[in-house]
């Protein structure tokens, strides 16, 4: 929490206007200066190949440099994001409306043809009982990330409604750092179950359907608002950045970037979107 | 059967199977050399794994990270689900923190009973063992690497460990063998032709010797040429006694040669000298008669044709048997200087007309105790042979010495060689077409036996010998 507050602060300072001082030590503003580009594991972000034809995308939009920058978990990105280290990141819907007074929202992607995904609970595919999270208990459970609302505020808000206690429902619980790793986890059979971003699973059924089939999506939460792309608020960068990944649909070069993402399009969206997290979170009380 | 066979064949085939039992023993030595090796190393390289797993994994059990323990886990390891190998790492208590078969080894289980293996859970119970430690289970079935997970100060946060199956070193046998067994056989197939070479070098004297050996009885000693290599082994030493056996033979065959020709010599000599005799005394009784009858005179001339014609005749029967009896001559004057250079002026005159070149050698320069008329003419006789065979205008030799208790009287001319068929019976009285007789020879052979000493003739194209050697000691001279 000591984490948060110091972020808080710096993020209240940079907001205050006093942005030179924390802009110190990040890019130069101006044309020849790169857009630093945040990515976390809400999308399959460990392919280069595909990173490396998004940004050749991106520049030729955007006419400037694009840097993406990549992290091992959630919480270094928003770090970064919230001490003026990134312009825009590509988030998920809980720490977005966590950070919204902060963050503007620039586009939100369009996945079969709705800008909503879903949290799974995804078990063994030995396991052909569990039928909710209720039905773990005692077991080892994979969370994805704590700042993850499909892997963690999802199943948390779920056991809270159940009048259980996360802290000891579970004989144990770990964190893995990505979406891809709980599917690992749960298919190695290192964890009886996790909590999973519903379309990171249907992506990687498509593209390694030996990984998902060693797992089985024991349940479906409701529908959240898709992990959208956002922008530090009132930076230069949201409105290029926002017509950028609108054209992708539009462009025979965006098109198969986005088919890589197995994504329709982008929307411009609407913070409401992200209502239902932000009620799990305030539920939750954390 | 085996008896039977040749060592030619015999030596190179035990060559081979030398060769191929040896490398099949190094072969089989450098496998059960080399998995041992291998599995050395092996356990080596595991130990190594493990300390290094182990310091890697320390932070993830400090900060209690399941998953970058599982992740760190499974670094090693080629593929997942590699049911050879297995690798645990323990917390303090003993229960499973992560593994690289999770569902084998599930989080927070007991590993002691999990394994189900009294060696582990033996080594596991003492906490305050800080080394690494190998264990085998009872059955033999796996390998235990564990090493300790140890915080800064040195206080045990857990332990890792590797289960090895043992049957992961079939395959590493299986390599090993193969590739030394290709070895091997690449050795061997290099080896057995030289052991091959060897060995039918090492039988080939033999064998050689074997059919040199078969073929003395059925061919003349004299034909049988054998080459043997050189030396004083086993073979050596057959090839030094053949020799010998083959020379010997060979000695005793000219022996029984030179033995059967003196004795014809010697006879067809007692024969001739007792028919000389028998005709000899009637012979001087006619020659008598006649001149008896003509002293007392008053013979018509028709007569004294007749008696000139049966006289003629008479004399020269007298002649022809006094050249077949070659008597000794009453006459045994020492030989002298003199008497040798005497011969040379006799045969100066026929060399010259002839145009031939005399190289006299005369060594004597003193008077020797042998009968000089007989040693006139036996030099005389081989001189005018020689004169005779040589070619116009060519060289002849005659040495004289005087060699030791031997006087050696050598001459020799640049002729074509004497026929084999004429040879046999050189000695002998020739009387061939186109010579008047060929008594020359028979006479010098009788001369030289009656002084006892010894003629020989050696006669290539191009050069014929004629050596007489005479003991200055024999019973006729004294």
């Amino acid at each position: 929490m000591t984490d948060m507050t110091r972020r808080r602060l710096l993020s209240a300072l940079a907001l205050a206007g006093l942005p030179g001082l924390v802009r110190a030590s990040g890019p130069e503003p101006g044309a020849g200066s790169p857009l630093l580009f945040g990515t976390t594991p809400v999308i399959l972000d460990e392919q280069a190949d595909f990173l490396a034809r998004w940004r050749v995308y991106l520049e030729t939009q955007l006419r400037r440099p694009v840097r993406f920058v990549q992290r091992g978990s959630y919480r270094e990105i928003l770090v970064m994001l919230a001490g003026g280290k990134l312009d825009c990141a590509w988030l998920c819907g809980y720490p977005f409306v966590r950070m919204k007074d902060r963050l503007d929202l620039v586009a939100v992607p369009v996945h079969g043809g709705q800008t909503v995904y879903r949290s799974y609970l995804i078990v063994p595919a030995g396991d052909g009982a569990t039928r909710s999270i209720l039905d773990l208990r005692g077991k080892v459970f994979a969370f994805s990330d704590p700042d993850s609302n499909s892997g963690w505020l999802v199943p948390q808000v779920e056991l809270k409604r159940a009048g259980q206690d996360a802290s000891g429902f579970f004989k144990k619980s770990f964190y893995t750092w990505g979406h891809r790793k709980v599917i690992e986890a749960v298919a190695a059979g290192l964890a009886q179950g996790g909590a999973v971003d519903g379309y990171i699973w249907d992506s990687l059924a498509r593209l390694h359907p030996e990984l998902t089939g060693a797992t089985r999506v024991a349940w479906r939460s409701g529908p959240y608002g898709f992990p959208p792309i956002v922008a530090r608020r009132g930076a230069d960068e949201g409105h290029p950045l926002r017509q950028a990944l609108l054209n992708m649909a539009r462009t025979p070069p965006g098109q198969a970037l986005l088919a890589r993402l197995n994504l329709d399009g982008f929307v411009p969206g609407d913070p409401s979107l992200y209502d239902g997290i932000e009620a799990n979170w305030r539920f939750l009380g954390v | 059967m085996l008896a039977n066979l040749s060592y030619r064949h015999k030596t190179p085939l035990a060559m081979g199977l030398v060769i191929v039992v040896a490398a099949a023993v190094v072969a089989a030595a450098l496998v059960w050399q080399g998995y041992r090796q291998a599995r050395a190393d092996f356990v080596t390289h595991s130990q190594a794994l493990g300390k290094t797993l182990a310091r890697t994994v320390r932070p993830a059990l400090l900060h209690d990270d399941v998953w970058q323990a599982y992740e760190i886990l499974l670094t090693p390891l080629e593929r997942s689900g590699d049911p050879g190998r297995a690798l645990v790492l323990l917390d303090a208590r003993g229960l499973v923190f992560a593994a690289s078969e999770p569902r084998q080894f599930a989080v927070l289980d007991d590993f002691v009973h999990a394994a189900e293996e009294p060696a582990i859970a033996a080594a596991l119970a003492r906490p305050e063992v800080r080394a690494q430690v190998q264990v085998e289970d009872g059955a033999g079935r796996f390998l235990y690497i564990l090493t300790p997970v140890l915080a800064e100060d040195g206080t045990l946060l857990g332990r890792l460990v590797q289960r090895y199956d043992q049957a992961l070193f079939g395959p590493r046998l299986g390599e090993v063998a193969t590739g030394t067994v290709y070895a091997a056989l690449a050795a061997v197939l290099l080896l057995l032709p030289l052991g091959w070479l060897a060995g039918h070098r090492l039988a080939e004297p033999l064998s050689h010797l074997a059919d040199c050996l078969a073929r003395v009885g059925r061919e003349l000693p004299e034909p049988i040429r054998c080459e043997f290599p050189h030396g004083r082994d086993e073979i050596g030493q057959l090839a030094e006694r053949f020799r010998n056996m083959v020379e010997e033979l060979r000695n005793k065959q000219a022996l029984e040669r030179h033995l059967a020709q003196s004795d014809r010599l010697a006879a067809v000599g007692r024969l001739s000298a007792g028919i000389a005799h028998e005709i000899n005394n009637p012979l001087g009784g006619m020659l008598n008669s006649i001149s008896n009858y003509r002293r007392r005179g008053g013979t018509d001339p028709q007569a004294e044709k007749t008696l000139a014609l049966i006289e003629r005749g008479l004399v020269q029967i007298r002649d022809t048997v006094s050249a077949l009896l070659v008597e000794t001559k009453l006459e045994s004057r020492a030989l002298t200087p003199e008497d040798l250079e005497d011969a040379r002026t006799l045969i100066h005159a026929d060399a010259q007309h002839k145009g031939l070149t005399l190289d006299w050698r005369n060594g004597v320069a003193e008077t020797l105790p042998l009968p000089s008329a007989q040693v006139r003419q036996i030099l005389l006789n081989l001189l005018l042979n020689a004169v005779a065979a040589s070619p116009e205008g060519d060289a002849m030799l005659c040495v004289i010495e005087r060699s030791g208790d031997t006087l050696r009287l050598a001459v020799g001319n640049a002729g074509p060689a004497i026929p084999e068929r004429r040879r046999q019976h050189l000695f002998e009285p020739y009387f061939g077409e186109g010579e008047v007789h060929g008594l020359g020879l028979w006479v010098t052979y009788q001369l030289v036996a009656q002084l006892q000493g010894e003629i020989r003739v050696d006669s290539v194209p191009g050069h014929t010998r004629f050596e007489v050697v005479l003991p200055l000691h024999g019973g006729v001279g004294g």
